[in-house]
């Protein structure tokens, strides 16, 4: 059988994409550099037919399969013949995926009602989980309700599933100058005590999207403008008066696909900043809230974006930096990684809408998503009529949340919260809620 | 569904406590709505493991230069229990850095053992035992084990070329050391560089195209 032997032979790989790159000598502590997309369904979930609906899904995305290794020069992705599991949840949201180059980038795991897929950062970006993740569950509720008569819908090739659209679209020499870049005042940092276990402390909120809408277009923004600037006035709170004069800034991932076309479920996302100054302007909200929109008009420009995406690809076209070896270049990234970090207060991402055909959304309360993060992380996504923010934190305490949660609940909106956190006993002494206060 | 009066909130599951503000709770707790499980805490971690052997090093040591002292100091002996068991210690950390990949960690032991013995040769006036017997021997065993494992878990050679080129190249290390003189007993350090060459050579005339793809992935710019 020479075809057969040839095949054994031809061993898929491929190199990181320009955004992966960073995420290898980043990952550490609380940042792990995987998310995790969640999605609570209403029946408990069975596990042989999550597992034949995994096995049927991963067969469109042979790319996902795949392990990294480290090479002399970068990491790379490689095929793996091993079989992807299904497992009961038992580990903390956001788990460290990659222990060698014997793991698999991704996991499904389920629990009751929920089927979580997480994914280390290096195999796909938000926008790309999310297909695989509504394509497996598609897969699993068509198996589970033959009688819903589902349809699947038209998918991409494997081939535009699995391209690099970084190189794709990299342009030398079109990076674009810098003199647009503010000259901004110092960054405030969240400060407070990292939890002890190294997790992360996570709390999801739950709201029905048009009473956010509602109280957004109250102030002339957008959903996402306006919870950006709902974050920004929760993390004001924190500011001792000294620090009034530093600059509170969001770093907001951008899907590229609405600026490029391509239909890759690798990594192709920018980040732009966004900030605002409690010392310099009024601090209100209506002004925040300009201040943000104001900022996205300016940078989400296809010409901003793709300057900034030049730049970022330009650094791994650099001839110079290409042959170092691995071991030096890490703690290099690593530093630019924690400089790049020192330029932002939070992160906010709106991961987007889920889609699933009509026929199975009744089976489906709401999706979540979850990031990981040196400090704090909000993600936002929504399904039918419901809102869900994602919030991650490195820290303890818990008051940026429940800041940027009293903000909404002062709007009208009605929040369901839920955690990760089980206090050991049911009479623990809950501490008083008016000293919070 | 319980409810927090502070933060104005409903609360899915049963929490003892507001997970925003940390207040008290009212309302009746629903179990069945709560969305994360409660997690076992972790068992013992590599860090942990590796902490209790230094702290087993740490006693060993100590105990030895305290009787060492106790029974006056004619012959430093506590010295060389207490590089030991560094030693030991080294050699267990790589085992450990390693243990979810059998053939990156004898690859690296291979490179480990004979280094530490040949300090200890140098140090307790050389006798030239460590490449005498340590290096060959450790290297022989190295590249056994690996064809071992291989065979046993069906691994396919891309995935430990690396390490298994590595341990057969440090397995010529005994010819040079030959040709420099530093060798008094030639049967180990020839079995060593046999078992090398013939290994290199199977590879590379067997599977030379599975090593010249990986050489291309492990090397691409």
């Amino acid at each position: 059988m020479p075809n057969e032997n040839a095949k054994r032979k031809t061993l898929r790989w491929s190199r990181l994409d320009n955004a992966a790159k960073i995420f290898p000598p980043t990952s550490h502590g609380s940042d792990t550099g995987v998310f995790r997309l969640s999605c609570e369904l209403a029946e408990p979930v069975e596990p042989d037919v999550l597992q034949e609906a995994l096995d049927r899904t991963i067969k469109r995305y042979p790319h996902l399969m795949m392990v990294m290794r480290r090479g002399v020069f970068w990491y790379y992705l490689e095929q793996t013949g091993r079989r992807a599991s299904v497992e009961p949840e038992h580990t903390p949201p956001c788990a460290p995926l990659y222990f060698g180059s014997q793991s698999l980038l991704f996991r499904v795991s389920y629990w009751h009602h929920k089927i979580n897929l997480e994914v280390y950062h290096v195999l796909a970006d938000g926008s790309g989980a999310i297909e695989f993740f509504q394509a497996l569950l598609t897969d699993y509720l068509s198996l589970r309700h033959p009688e819903a008569g589902a349809d699947i819908r038209p998918q991409a090739s494997v081939s535009q599933r699995g391209s690099d659209s970084f190189q794709k679209y990299y342009r030398p020499n079109a990076g674009g100058s810098n003199s647009t870049e503010k000259s901004r005042a110092k960054v405030y940092h969240l400060r407070g005590v990292k939890r002890q276990d190294g997790g992360l402390t996570v709390i999801e909120g739950v709201a029905d999207v048009r009473q956010l809408l509602e109280a957004a277009h109250r102030c002339g923004a957008t959903l996402t403008a306006y919870m950006a600037a709902l974050l920004i006035l929760a993390i004001h709170g924190e500011i001792y008066v000294r620090e009034q004069k530093k600059d509170i800034v969001l770093t907001v991932p951008v899907d590229l696909r609405s600026f490029f076309p391509s239909r890759t479920t690798r990594n192709f996302f920018g980040t732009i900043r966004v900030g605002y100054n409690f010392g310099a302007r009024s601090g209100e909200l209506t002004d925040i809230v300009q201040c943000v929109a104001q900022a996205f008009k300016t940078e989400l420009t296809p010409e901003r974006v793709g300057a900034r995406m030049n730049k970022m690809a330009a650094l791994e076209h650099n001839p110079l930096l290409r042959p170092i070896p691995l071991v030096l270049k890490n703690p290099v990234l690593r530093l630019s990684g924690d400089i790049s970090e020192r330029g932002e207060t939070a992160v906010i991402s709106n991961v987007g809408r889920f889609q699933l055909p009509e026929p199975l959304c009744p089976f489906v309360r709401g999706f979540g998503a979850f990031m990981t993060t040196h400090a704090t992380q909000l993600c936002t996504c929504t399904f039918g009529n419901s809102l869900h923010f994602g919030f991650t934190s490195a820290f303890e305490n818990t008051e940026v949340q429940r800041r940027f949660f009293e903000l909404l609940t002062g709007e009208g909106i009605d929040v369901e919260i839920r955690s990760s956190e089980y206090h050991e006993e049911e009479d623990a002494p809950c501490s008083d809620a008016q000293a919070v206060e | 569904m319980q409810r927090c009066p502070s933060c104005r909130v409903t609360v899915a599951g049963h929490k003892s406590c507001c997970p925003l503000c940390g207040g008290q709770l009212t309302g009746t707790p629903e179990p069945d709505t709560e969305v994360f499980p409660a997690l076992e805490k972790p068992r013992f971690t590599g860090n942990f493991i590796l902490r209790v052997l230094a702290l087993i090093a740490v006693a060993v040591s100590a105990v030895c230069v305290l009787v060492n002292i106790a029974l006056g100091m004619h012959v430093l002996w506590s010295l060389f229990v207490t590089v030991g068991a560094a030693c030991v210690w080294a050699a267990a950390a790589v085992g450990i850095a390693y243990r979810r990949d059998i053939m990156q960690n004898l690859g690296w032991q291979a490179v480990l053992i004979p280094l530490l013995s040949v300090l200890w040769d140098v140090w307790t006036g050389w006798r030239g035992w460590s490449v005498d017997f340590v290096l060959p021997c450790v290297c022989m065993v190295a590249v056994a084990g690996m064809l071992l494992c291989a065979g046993l878990f069906k691994m396919p050679l891309h995935l430990f070329a690396g390490p298994f080129i590595s341990t057969c190249v440090l397995g010529l290390a005994p010819l040079v050391l030959i040709a420099c003189g530093l060798v008094d007993i030639l049967l180990p350090s020839l079995l060593c560089a046999g078992m090398a060459i013939v290994s290199l050579a199977a590879l590379l005339l067997f599977q030379w195209q599975t090593l010249k793809a990986e050489l291309q992935r492990r090397f691409h710019l």
